[in-house]
């Protein structure tokens, strides 16, 4: 078959299956809904799907093209297939300045978006200084060590904080897998405009972003400077992890699983990878939110933790799938 | 013409390259030799705006490279690095991320490699592709670095015949090579790095008179009649 009817009926498989879960995200739940009552204004249905289920599906689904299509710019940017936004520290710098943010300005939420991007880029800047000045090591090692380090350090700060204002804590042992259990649509907005942008500003950078994956020199040749499009690839990245941090809380297995999905699904281009990403990240993401609150209702497992019950096999299972071919 | 003069390069305090100066004529084919870590792929890197912070000044033309706009310095050099890695990507979309690949690569007589992908290729049929995404590009110089590192004589005698091919369309062809033999045969213009050094620059009768085979590479040589009877030097 070739790559591009495969990368068709990825497509439309893909598509087709976002739409059904996000219908059924929607009109499933813990509660009951009746579909005759939830046009009717005022109704206790209407209620649970427009105020609950919506802004819950819709940040799943936001969360889940941020984080995606982070990783996949994270990856390439570093030529480091283990990079992902967790791991080079965008989680843990967002998530404690999102901490930060609610202990002692919470009355400021709507720019928690933006505390979020400043936290996730000094946390980036911090690894990406320290892994180029370790040159005895090779720089994709490097690059994941200082990560590693860097995590370590803010999760160390994020429960610093969390043991000193106690009131916190409730909020951050939430924040801290990863769900959508409360999210609000005045909470999800400002993010969630920042994520459309920065997503729509990938996409013609597609050829050049193909170009670095190939190699740095052959893109100096071509004119570019392949140091500038890596940091801008980053910034983009951070951009979005970031915003989606600041109301999904630290869901971190999507970024790195969803890009490695989407070019088993369709080896090519990063065009195509990031339309893919761009499905089966919001998807993936709706699925665990989705099996989360419905298998032990009413209670609920959060997002995260489902994701990677259901995640980790399956990337497990894809690794050796594509060692094996 | 390409005209190099003081050329050097620092990196973390490590002098890579120092006073480097010659010139590069229309037409013509030019093998840069060296030892291994002799500074020929940082030659190359130099002319190809991969280092921009070098010292001294390369013209092409009449235009300083540092002072070129992008898309300037895109028509100016083509380059085939060392380090082709192998990615999960197919070989007709790669190719398609510069127009008139594909074309080359089916000159060669390669195009049933377009349906395949670059991870599953072999090292000789991987160098053969980056080689057709170099050469599809029009610029004034193209730079190929250990172009024949994993060839066999099939490919090999491809590889050559489109330096050739090059120059006699008045395009300028620096190529690294580790065999000398092979560079003796192919080039018409020798430059020859040691410790980051130009040490020897000028033509091949010039290079075989002047002992730097002997002196940097610690070769012998013996003069051989070929088929026609004219006399052919061989290092070993």
């Amino acid at each position: 078959m070739s790559d591009r009817s495969r990368f068709i009926i990825a497509l439309v498989i893909l598509s087709a299956a976002l739409v059904t879960m996000t219908v059924v995200s929607l009109s499933l739940g813990s509660t009951r809904v009746d579909p005759s009552r939830v046009f009717l204004e005022g109704s206790v249905d209407a209620v649970i799907v427009f105020d609950i289920r919506l802004p819950r599906t819709l940040a799943a689904i936001v969360a889940g093209a941020a984080f995606s299509v982070a990783g996949l710019l994270i990856q390439t940017a570093s030529s480091n297939a283990l990079a992902s936004p967790n791991i080079i520290g965008v989680n843990s710098g967002a998530g404690f300045a999102v901490l930060v943010f609610l202990a002692f300005f919470p009355q400021l939420y709507h720019l928690l978006p933006l505390a979020a991007f400043l936290g996730a880029l000094v946390a980036v800047s911090l690894v990406f200084l320290i892994s180029s000045t370790t040159r005895r090591i090779p720089s994709t090692s490097s690059l994941i060590l200082s990560g590693i380090a860097v995590n370590a350090l803010f999760n160390a700060l994020i429960s610093t904080l969390a043991s000193l204002e106690p009131d916190v804590m409730g909020t951050y042992s939430a924040f801290s897998v990863g769900g959508f259990a409360s999210v609000g649509m005045d909470q999800l907005a400002p993010a969630a405009i920042l994520i459309v942008l920065s997503i729509a500003a990938v996409f013609p950078l597609s050829r050049i972003m193909d170009i670095a994956r190939l190699s740095d020199e052959i893109a100096s040749s071509l004119g570019y400077r392949p140091q500038r499009i890596r940091i801008l690839l980053m910034a983009l990245a951070c951009l979005m992890a970031a915003s989606a941090v600041s109301f999904a809380g630290l869901l971190g297995f999507v970024g790195l699983v969803v890009p490695h999905v989407a070019s088993f699904l369709c080896p090519g281009g990063s065009r195509r990878t990031l339309t893919l990403s761009l499905l089966a990240g919001p998807l993936l993401v709706l699925v665990a939110d989705f099996l989360g609150r419905m298998v032990m209702r009413p209670s609920e497992l959060p997002a995260g933790v489902f994701m990677a019950l259901v995640g980790v096999p399956f990337f497990i299972f894809l690794l050796t799938r594509r060692s094996r071919s | 013409m390409i005209r190099v003069d003081g050329l050097s390069l620092k990196i973390h305090g490590r002098t890579l390259l120092e006073d480097i100066s010659f010139t590069l004529e229309e037409g013509r084919v030019y093998a840069l030799l060296g030892e291994n870590g002799s500074g020929k792929t940082t030659l190359m890197r130099c002319l190809s705006s991969f280092h921009p912070a070098y010292g001294g000044s390369i013209l092409f033309s009449d235009r300083q490279l540092r002072d070129c706009t992008r898309n300037e310095r895109a028509h100016l050099h083509s380059l085939l690095p060392q380090t082709l890695v192998s990615l999960d990507m197919g070989v007709e979309y790669m190719l398609s991320l510069t127009s008139g690949a594909a074309q080359v690569l089916s000159s060669f007589g390669l195009g049933h490699l377009l349906s395949r992908r670059m991870d599953t290729l072999s090292g000789g049929e991987r160098q053969m592709v980056y080689l057709a995404f170099a050469l599809a590009r029009d610029a004034m110089l193209y730079l190929m670095d250990e172009p024949e590192a994993s060839l066999d004589a099939r490919f090999r005698q491809k590889v050559e015949s489109s330096m050739r091919r090059l120059a006699d369309a008045g395009r300028i062809v620096l190529a690294s090579f580790h065999d000398i033999n092979r560079a003796l045969a192919v080039a018409d213009g020798i430059l020859v790095l040691s410790e980051g050094r130009l040490v020897f620059s000028g033509s091949v009768p010039g290079f075989l008179d002047s002992g730097i085979g002997e002196s940097v590479f610690a070769l012998s040589r013996r003069t051989l009649l070929d088929d026609d009877g004219s006399p052919v030097t061989v290092f070993f």
